[in-house]
């Protein structure tokens, strides 16, 4: 701490400080605009200059040996196609490699990525060039590279110890993400798959298309989405209701063998789901068991078609099954925990069961399960394995545009990308997803959050 | 003050590592894609813009000896050990170079979304199912076949070389005329005379209380109904170009395809179905030749396999269609040793190299000669597979957008068609050529 800014006076707000530098600066804080580094040298922090001038020598290295290259197609994505050129000694088309769209747009937003990481670097540079002309201005000790390094051990060791992985997220998380936001932006689709083609900005081209401008696809998109609402909002409230039903049968005084009764039910979650999944799609098939049980025991005659006529049916009730246990094991830690003395206190009141149960439980359970409902409701918007593993997303319909009575965003978005390559509209419904599923989070956190004080059920 | 420098320190280390990373793509994506002898010029790598120049690194002709030749092959994991035969034939054939064969275990299916991946680090030659030929074709990653073609062209089955030539340019190698479905059945529950017509099937078989499995709801299969008397006509580019089954005789099949659903002893299933109830319930049922063996294996006499039978579409008996497929050799266009790549691909699909496939592996030959041997006739599931693709249409025009509209039909069929006959076909007609893109 012995050299700090606050010591002498002389912290200034960031940008003061570098607008500072070529307003009050020497002519080397001045020379630090072009030639980084060049202010810390000066004033005798010779290793930390030149640590900054070759940050700024690589970086002029790198773009103009790779950046530039990508960069400079970055606004069409590429203007030359693939050619073949026939080359009569071996009698063969030659091909001659084009642009490819997906090299230029992916390296170009690493480019930027790290354009955008030099330029803070160089602002930086330039503070700390008219800092250390502050300090010999002030006549305060000059910190030694030294000292710098042994700062990073000391008060400075979060960064020591943060900034790997920082830039780990943004490289192996941000970026892609970007890249594929981006995607939504293009006509990336079957037509214009690389290296063969060319493809290129379209601006809200996709997004047009599935609101309005393409009725089969728009019209897929509104029908996708109200039934994945409608399955996310029946799914998680039949779970929940039936896993609370079932902790409060379980917990009631009168049942004998809790533990076992508890054990039956979370066996299932130990079993994994897409195995179970798998295993119930074979009882509900055409020829499955269990219609091959209803036959013969005469019940039925025709198999009952699960998985497509009623297989909006079977989805939810399926998915009843295999979340109930869960909302069970949840809120059975919660019924145990409610204080008794409130119970007592409202039975002395004259409360009957049905009073206890709607102003002292649920309250309580819906207060501390509030978070979870709203995970199990955005969970559900995106749940891929159920739908997945169990219909595929069919039965299929000529209504809609490659997508299922089943499907839900996320796997029309799915065969989107793996079957039909059209990865533009993928993207554009992904960028959807994530706008309705945050939206969601938000409102209901936030109704939740509000009014919903722990003391009022004390 | 520390902590700006702590950043500057971190940031440069970063700045270095990704200009690392940047110029290792360019070198490591050369230097993978099996470079031969003339490593002068490894500038033409995948995304560069820089590549400017035609320059390849493959040494010119062929005649030249004395080269060290990489070569990436990809193949399904039961074909190894077929292309480790066929690729110490090739070396024993061309002693004039050395060949370092490297094999990648890649499904066929799977060899158009691994090389979109990155076609630079796909393989040299890989062998793939020929409706995944036009989209390869459209994304420019396959290399024209021009060394041998006219020989090429004439050694194998006229179908199998129309499904490997698109936009008037041979695109691939025949390898395999392997891919279609026909009826498996029960001699014990349906007699020869029986399965001629879809009727009798469905008759005998209720009377048995037996099943017949028709996988209709997976396009592939479904579309039987309707090529059975409907135009589906493509152009040079794999374009549709004339598509009727919205007229009365695609009514009529559809109206037969839902009679049959509705019959008792119909079942909707899958493959799985077919080959593991042929002998218990199910009768007859509908597949290709990958279950041929479990089928043989579990009817033992009563195995019976022939074309599809005949519906009653509209009050005349029509020969139900399939698809005819195959599988083609095709080369990388950004294969660095592109003459060396059609060589063994050539090799891998000539006459005897289908011949071995045959004798190794049952695979179904393009070739004319191995096609017409008495020993493959004595193959019952490949002599079916030949009877039906008399009936049947070239797969290799097909893409993956056309299969939706005619799967979601016969889906809706399945679940109970609600709306009339006449605007569903009207629909899946509009889909189809919506799909043109």
């Amino acid at each position: 701490m012995k050299h700090s800014l606050e010591k002498h006076g002389l912290k200034e707000p960031a940008f003061r400080e570098f607008v500072g530098a070529m307003t009050k600066g020497d002519v080397f804080t001045r020379l630090g605009f072009l030639i980084m580094g060049a202010g810390c040298a000066a004033r005798g922090q010779i290793a930390k200059g030149l640590l900054l001038l070759a940050a700024q020598a690589s970086y002029i290295y790198f773009m103009f040996s790779f950046g530039v290259v990508y960069l400079s197609d970055f606004a069409t994505l590429g203007t030359v196609e693939q050619t073949t050129v026939w080359d009569e000694a071996v009698q063969i088309n030659r091909v001659v490699p084009g642009d490819n769209s997906m090299m230029i747009l992916l390296f170009s937003l690493l480019t930027i990525f790290i354009s955008l990481i030099f330029l803070y670097v160089y602002f930086t540079s330039v503070r700390v060039g008219y800092q250390a002309l502050k300090r010999h201005r002030a006549g305060a000790a000059m910190p030694t590279f030294i000292d710098d390094l042994k700062s990073l051990w000391n008060d400075k060791y979060h960064f020591v110890l943060l900034t790997l992985p920082t830039l780990g997220l943004l490289a192996f998380t941000v970026l892609p993400i970007i890249f594929m936001v981006a995607m939504a932006f293009t006509n990336l689709d079957r037509n214009h798959q690389p290296p063969g083609n060319l493809f290129t900005w379209v601006g809200f081209e996709n997004f047009k298309e599935i609101f309005f401008s393409h009725p089969l696809k728009s019209r897929t998109f509104y029908r996708v989405l109200g039934w994945t609402l409608t399955w996310a909002v029946t799914a998680t409230a039949t779970c929940y209701i039936g896993g609370v039903a079932l902790a409060i049968l379980i917990n009631n005084k009168r049942v004998q063998l809790k533990n076992m009764w508890r054990t039956f039910f979370v066996i299932t979650i130990a079993v994994p789901q897409f195995a179970s999944l798998l295993f119930i799609r074979q009882l509900l098939n055409d020829n499955g068991t269990l219609n091959i049980v209803l036959q013969n025991l005469g019940m039925i005659t025709e198999p009952i078609k699960f998985l497509s006529t009623h297989a909006r049916i079977t989805v939810l009730v399926v998915n009843f099954w295999i979340g109930v246990p869960y909302t069970m094991l949840i809120t059975t830690g919660i019924l145990m925990n409610i204080p008794e003395d409130l119970f007592e206190s409202a039975r002395i009141d004259g409360a009957g069961p049905i009073t206890i149960f709607r102003r002292i439980t649920l309250p309580y359970l819906f207060f501390v399960t509030a978070p979870f409902l709203i995970t199990q409701f955005v969970g559900n918007i995106n749940n891929f394995n159920v739908i997945f593993l169990l219909t595929n997303g069919e039965p299929r319909t000529l209504d809609y545009f490659q997508a299922g009575k089943t499907d839900l965003l996320i796997t029309w978005l799915y065969r989107q990308t793996v079957d039909e390559q059209n990865f533009n509209m993928a993207a554009s419904i992904g960028i959807m997803i994530f706008i309705i599923v945050s939206v969601f989070s938000l409102i209901t956190f936030n109704i939740v959050a509000s009014g919903k004080k722990e003391e009022e059920f004390q | 003050m520390k902590r700006t420098l702590a950043i500057a320190l971190a940031l440069m280390l970063a700045l270095f590592a990704l200009a690392g990373c940047g110029t290792d793509t360019d070198s490591g994506s050369s230097s993978n894609s099996g470079n031969s002898s003339n490593s002068g010029s490894s500038t033409t790598d995948s995304g560069s813009s820089t590549a400017d120049s035609g320059t390849s690194t493959d040494s010119g002709t062929a005649a030249n000896d004395g080269e060290t030749v990489d070569l990436l092959v990809w193949g399904p994991q039961e074909d190894q050990e077929f292309l480790a035969v066929v690729a110490e034939r090739f070396k024993a054939a061309n002693p004039q170079n050395t060949y370092n064969f490297t094999f990648g275990v890649v499904k066929e299916d799977e060899v158009k979304s691994r090389l979109g991946e990155d076609i630079t680090s796909g393989a040299d030659v890989f062998r793939l199912p020929d409706d995944q030929m036009r989209d390869l074709v459209n994304s420019g990653s396959l290399y024209e076949i021009t060394r041998n073609a006219d020989n090429v062209k004439s050694r194998n089955a006229q179908s199998s070389v129309e499904g490997a030539i698109l936009g008037g340019k041979l695109m691939g190698y025949p390898s395999a005329a392997d891919n279609g479905y026909y009826l498996y059945y029960d001699k014990s529950v349906l007699s020869d005379e029986d399965v001629k017509t879809l009727d009798a099937i469905l008759e005998k078989s209720a009377a048995a209380g037996k099943k017949l499995v028709y996988p209709i709801t997976i396009g592939w299969v479904g579309y039987s109904w309707l090529l059975a008397q409907g135009t589906f006509e493509f152009d040079g580019d794999g374009k549709l170009t004339d598509c009727d089954f919205n007229n009365a005789d695609g009514v009529a099949a559809i109206e037969a395809a839902v009679a049959m659903v509705a019959h008792s002893a119909f079942l909707n299933g899958d493959f799985d179905q077919v080959s593991s109830g042929l002998g218990d319930t199910v009768a007859a049922g509908v597949g290709g030749g990958w279950m041929a063996d479990a089928i043989q294996e579990k009817l033992g006499d009563n195995y019976g396999v022939t074309k599809l039978p005949t519906a009653t579409m509209g009050g005349k008996q029509v020969q139900l269609s399939s698809w005819a497929g195959g599988k083609i050799v095709g080369v990388n266009s950004h294969t660095q040793v592109p003459v060396h790549a059609m060589d063994f691909a050539d090799f891998l699909t000539s006459e005897e190299m289908q011949q071995l496939a045959f004798e190794m592996r049952q695979t179904g030959p393009s070739n004319i000669n191995v096609a017409n041997s008495d020993a493959l006739k004595g193959v019952p599931h490949l002599a079916a597979l030949a009877y039906q693709a008399q009936f049947a249409q070239v797969q290799a025009k097909m893409s993956d957008p056309y299969w939706s509209p005619v799967e979601a039909l016969m889906q809706e069929i399945n679940a109970g068609l609600t709306g009339d006959v006449q605007s569903a076909l009207n629909a899946v007609v509009e889909q189809l050529f919506l799909a043109n893109g």
